[in-house]
């Protein structure tokens, strides 16, 4: 079973679904943790940072009331799927996510080497996440009470790079543009097609580039300790070999590294389960979901999937014999 | 019996037409001689096993060869460079890709290993000394066609010998990180790997492509896959093989041809399996399942696994550098790209390595209590070759570990030197009375 | 090398986007096209059929003013720092739905003494520091010069219907002046009816109209039916000049580059050959005449060239229509013998549209220097880190 593909798969109707789905009078609601972007006309499902950021920007008191309840009406249902679905949403449906697999699929085509940051680099940008997601809160309440002009009302759907791109797959060029509104609206459009061309060049030599300073992915990592799906290692078995770490797209050293840890379904794991498939060693690694494990670490299908990678029996080679 | 005896001409006290042989030819006759009359005791002693596996052959035949002045033993074409490879840490990848032939050369002869004395140490691992009088003299002639050897610094021996063995041969030292943790260690290494493929790309005189690489790597991950399957069916009790047996089969994998290796190791588990659906085992059901660890044991110092076994014992698994360990770790390709599998190999030799020149134990310890567990292991012997520093500094540790594991475990401190034979029979033997006495 | 520029030429490729380009230099053309319209005055009449004259346009009207007072924050009248009760200094009290909405009768394009036109700022400076001018007291004192109009104004019967089908009767608080919350999701619309008897033989019934989209926040139950009878006429005004929307999901602004469809009705029958004038708010008029259906369209053209500040460029401008229509004596509300004269007029706030203030081809020449430039640094740090290992 190669996982990967099947995770494609999934992929690719995740976003048919997410982009396309209004055509087939699909409707997941607009409250998904993920950049299912709402500015997609007929859109199969909305990302809920949309309507948080528009209800956040209130006055304090209203949040007392009525408005209070509406939002944590919102929140209470981004929280249930990111409890659900915890960080799939990231690795299994996310469609900037897809783009970004895409292009990785691409570039080891082209046979194009990745780069990886240094640890103490990776370690130094792992807060921007969340230090963004502060802000996702703090911004919008800034414009709610008067102390931000309301240039900045949805600043995180002006500056995601989704906002430009997915509804191009509609061919709707409309939000492919800069807004010379104001300075504000400039830097946060002008932003977005930044980190837009960034996906693009950083796919060429980086995996999952903009997914570690995603405040969405943030947002999930909140729910990991009570998320369905769990990533469980067995220190004892584990070689610390590094498979795990080198497959890993989001680069994290934990799963390699913790022998101790039973969880790792740690802040930046998109659960891609590339690393249960590199694992070598029989269960050192199992994937669950609610307690039930689906997916685990095989010397076997380890062998198998890289007689697949390695060219398999079309490269048999050739014998010297004396 | 007699077409396996020496060759005439190997005869150390007689002359060769008429011409006095100098003092360096008349050693290098003896320890000919010498070689071949301990590989024809060991054979002698393997054929009185009736139950041994037909598919032994195969690697019989290679280690039989070490009578004839090792011709054979390497499979290497006429124009196919030979690079000589010591220790775990030498990506035979790299060498098979560049179209090289990898000879690993590490040594268990008791009678090179006093010539080794002339440049060692007499307190120097018996290894070292073995490979020293190997490289030093013409005996094995694979050790004279290698046209480099690589020579990983793991312990400090082996980061001395290159020194020595530069008269000899040419001579590439891989630097191998002692912390491997760190990252700065690992970008090294991948460094000092890169290096070492460029060296090879110079020997050879072709350039290491991706598909090469790729084919070399499937290559030996076909080989190991098979180490996998060989290794389940030694998991079965009763035993379908005797350890010594499979300590021959891995050793075979030093000299021979990768892909050949893998057809006989495929050839000999098919049989395994046929056995063990007949119901044809080599060791009662009953018998101590002993493990091996410690130093490691290289053809043909194979008087320990002999003496267990001859005792009753089954050897059901070992942790050495030259068998399990070599073998068991896979390279995992990951996107196929030149930088990741080149990353790959070397992680693939340094990280999940055992080896105690390592800063830690965590690897070792881990590694020996799956083991235990795996191969429901009753015994562990630790065998210690005389001089060998890592492993003997680790005994500790990895005693407590067994103590905490409720496993019994022996310390035997030896060398190459047959002498001491009847003494260890005397331990082992008192040590698996104390594991029927558990039972 | 060969990688990078094989990277580069995807790359490039990638980004230019057929569909992207076309749009593009469309939206450059309608841009000039917005310059021109300085050197002729109301360009591009939309085709109709029927008679192309058009009898001249009423110069008494009552036309709804959307005021920008009522967006965004508030300060309560009557809650200022003086008299809050806690003494907590004042309070601000936000309602964002507020909307406020005035009654004119001053003509159009409104004379604001040079103000803003559209909000009636005296500069859009102090627009941002701080709130409006009450435009109340502005209205108060404009209405007590116009003596007679402002009797009038103050018998206007208005109306809201909202998304829900509801209609609500809006009781001005001061003549002419409406706040009403916007609370749903949808079109609400508004209209305001006169009734005038000078006794000079001419009935004079005026309609003001006035569509608006508001982002609230409450969802209208669409299922419910429209509450008849609503005390004047059954449904529907009687005179109506009602804006056309292609559906259901159009967008309800209006944009520049955009045709407007308007349709108008007496008693709920469409009338024919009715002339409609569009004002705009630089005065510049063009005409319309209905046709069978009662309707008539107009292609908006953005009126002034595009400022070149950042902050002019998507403000919305004011246009009114006009729709006037003689009953001659003996017809329906012609009890006296009198003719009635019908008026109606529907404001729209017209936007420049997003090409004036939203820049593709910026966007595409950003996104393609990013692509390069990341491209081209990270192609020299590893050519970099290359040599640096081989030296």
């Amino acid at each position: 079973m190669n996982v990967q593909r099947i995770r494609l798969v999934v992929q690719f109707i995740s976003f048919v679904v997410l982009i396309y789905g209004g055509l087939f009078a699909i409707d997941l609601g607009n409250r998904l943790p993920t950049f299912a972007c709402s500015y997609v006309p007929d859109h199969g499902g909305g990302c809920f940072l949309v309507g948080f950021q528009h209800m956040l920007s209130r006055p304090l008191p209203e949040f007392l009331g009525e408005q209070g309840i509406r939002l944590l009406k919102a929140l209470g249902i981004a929280a249930l799927w990111a409890i659900v679905i915890n960080k799939a949403w990231c690795g299994w449906i996310c469609p900037i996510g897809l783009l970004q697999d895409l292009l990785t699929r691409l570039r080891t085509w082209l046979s194009i080497d990745m780069s990886r940051f240094s640890w103490v680099a990776r370690k130094r940008y792992k807060s921007v996440k969340y230090i963004l997601l502060a802000l996702l809160v703090l911004i919008p309440l800034g414009i709610g009470n008067g102390l931000i002009s309301r240039d900045w009302t949805a600043p995180y759907c002006q500056l995601c790079p989704a906002r430009p791109l997915l509804p191009l797959f509609r061919g709707d060029t409309t939000q492919f543009a800069i807004n010379f509104f104001s300075l504000p609206t400039m830097a946060l459009t002008g932003g977005a097609i930044v980190l837009v061309g960034l996906m693009f060049t950083t796919s060429f030599v980086k995996r999952r580039f903009l997914c570690s300073y995603c405040p969405m992915l943030a947002f999930l990592s909140l729910f990991d300790k009570v998320g369905l799906f769990s990533l469980k290692k067995d220190g004892s078995k584990c070689t610390r070999c590094g498979n795990c770490y080198r497959a890993c797209p989001m680069e994290i050293r934990e799963i390699e590294e913790e022998k101790g840890l039973k969880n790792l379904v740690t802040q930046d794991c998109i659960l891609c389960l590339r690393c249960v498939e590199a694992c070598p060693e029989n269960r050192a690694l199992e994937a669950q979901f609610a307690g039930f494990s689906f997916l685990k670490a095989d010397a076997e299908a380890f062998l198998a999937r890289q007689e697949a990678a390695t060219g398999g029996k079309a490269a048999a080679t050739k014998r010297r014999k004396k | 019996m007699m077409n396996e005896m020496p060759p005439e001409h190997m005869n150390p006290s007689g002359a060769e037409g008429g011409r006095k042989l100098s003092r360096q030819e008349r050693l290098v006759n003896k320890v000919r001689l010498h070689l071949a009359m301990t590989v024809r005791e060991i054979f002698e002693e393997v054929e009185k096993d009736e139950l041994r596996p037909k598919a032994m052959a195969y690697f019989d035949d290679i280690f039989r060869k070490f009578m004839h002045n090792g011709e054979g033993v390497i499979k290497a074409a006429e124009d196919q460079k030979v690079i000589g490879t010591y220790c775990v840490f030498v990506p035979e990848e790299i060498v098979y890709a560049a179209g090289g032939y990898p000879v690993r050369l590490c040594a268990g002869a008791h009678d090179t290993s006093e010539i080794g004395e002339d440049f060692l140490p007499d307190v120097a691992c018996p290894m070292v000394k073995s490979e020293m009088g190997f490289a030093s003299m013409p005996i094995l002639d694979f050790y004279q066609r290698c046209d480099m050897v690589a020579l990983p610094a793991s312990c400090h021996w082996k980061l001395k010998m290159g020194e020595m063995l530069e008269p000899f041969d040419d001579v590439h030292m891989l630097d191998v990180p002692r912390v491997k943790e760190s990252e700065k260690a690992r970008d090294y290494w991948l460094e000092e790997v890169k290096r070492f493929q460029k060296r090879v790309e110079k020997i050879t005189g072709r350039k290491i492509r991706r598909k090469a690489l790729r084919d070399a790597i499937r290559r030996i991950q076909r080989a190991q896959r098979e180490v996998v399957r060989f290794q389940e069916l030694r998991k079965h009790n009763p035993a379908p093989i005797l350890g010594r047996d499979a300590l021959e089969v891995l050793n075979a994998y030093f000299y021979d041809e990768v892909n050949d290796w893998t057809d006989a190791l495929a050839t000999l588990n098919d049989e395994l399996e046929e056995r063990i659906a007949q119901g044809i085992h080599v060791a009662p059901p009953r018998a101590a399942r002993i493990m091996l660890t410690g130093s490691p044991m290289v053809f043909p110092n194979w008087k320990v696994p002999f003496v267990i076994e001859d005792l009753g014992g089954i050897l059901v698994c070992d942790e050495f550098c030259t068998s399990q360990r070599y073998l068991s770790d896979m390279v995992s390709v990951d996107e196929g790209t030149m930088g990741d599998m080149l990353m790959a190999i070397a992680e693939r030799y340094v990280l999940p390595c055992a080896c105690p020149t390592f800063s830690n134990t965590i690897e070792r310890r881990d590694r020996i209590a799956r083991l235990v567990d795996e191969y429901q292991v009753e015994g562990v012997i630790y065998h210690v070759l005389k001089g060998c520093h890592p492993f003997d500094i680790e005994l500790k540790i990895i005693e407590k570990l067994l103590q905490e594991k409720g496993v019994p475990m022996l310390k035997i401190e030896t060398d190459y030197s047959p002498e001491d034979v009847e003494q260890l029979r005397t331990r082992i033997e008192a040590f698996q009375e104390t594991l029927k006495g558990r039972n | 090398m060969k990688r990078i520029f094989l990277t580069l030429a995807i790359a490039l490729c990638a980004g230019v986007h057929p569909v992207l380009a076309v749009q593009e230099t469309h939206g450059a053309g309608a841009m000039t096209g917005g310059r021109d319209i300085a050197s002729r005055p109301m360009a591009r009449p939309v085709r109709h059929k029927g008679p192309r004259r058009c009898r001249p346009v009423a110069r008494d009207f009552y036309w709804l003013d959307f005021s920008r007072m009522g967006m965004g924050m508030q300060r309560t009248p009557g809650n200022d720092a003086h008299s809050t009760a806690g003494g907590q200094g004042a309070r601000l009290v936000v309602n964002r739905r507020m909307r406020i909405l005035r009654l004119r009768h001053d003509g159009f394009p409104p004379r604001n003494g040079g103000g803003c036109p559209t909000c009636g700022a005296r500069s859009h400076k102090a627009m941002d520091k701080r709130a409006h001018p009450s435009l109340e007291r502005r209205a108060m004192r404009r209405n007590r010069r116009q003596g007679k109009a402002d009797a009038l104004l103050g018998r206007a019967a208005i109306w809201l219907e909202t998304p829900d089908n509801l209609i609500h009767r809006i009781d001005p608080k001061k003549p002419g002046i409406m706040r009403f919350n916007a609370r749903m999701w949808g079109l609400h619309r508004i209209f305001a009816f006169l009734d005038s008897e000078t006794g000079d033989g001419l009935r004079r019934r005026y309609f003001a109209f006035y569509d608006m989209f508001s982002h609230g926040d409450e969802v209208s139950k669409k299922d419910r039916p429209m509450i008849e009878g609503n005390g004047y006429w059954k449904g529907e005004p009687e005179f109506f000049l009602r804006r056309l929307y292609e559906n259901d999901r159009a967008r309800f602004s209006a944009r520049t580059g955009e045709t407007v469809r308007f349709r108008l009705t007496l008693r709920g029958k469409p009338v024919k050959g009715a002339c409609l004038v569009m004002i705009t708010q630089k005065d510049w008029r063009k005409t319309a005449v209905t046709d069978e259906k009662g309707e008539a369209a107009f292609f908006l053209i953005k009126e002034s060239p595009t400022p070149s500040t950042w902050r002019g460029r998507r403000r919305a401008e004011k246009y009114l229509l006009i729709a006037s229509h003689m009953e001659p004596p003996g017809k329906a509300h012609a009890e006296n013998g009198t003719a009635v004269r019908y008026v109606a007029t529907a404001m729209l706030r017209v936007r420049p549209s997003r090409r004036e203030w939203e820049s593709k081809s910026t966007a595409f020449i950003l996104g393609s220097f990013t692509i390069v430039a990341a491209g081209a640094a990270i192609a020299i740090r590893r050519s970099r880190r290359r040599r640096k290992r081989t030296a």
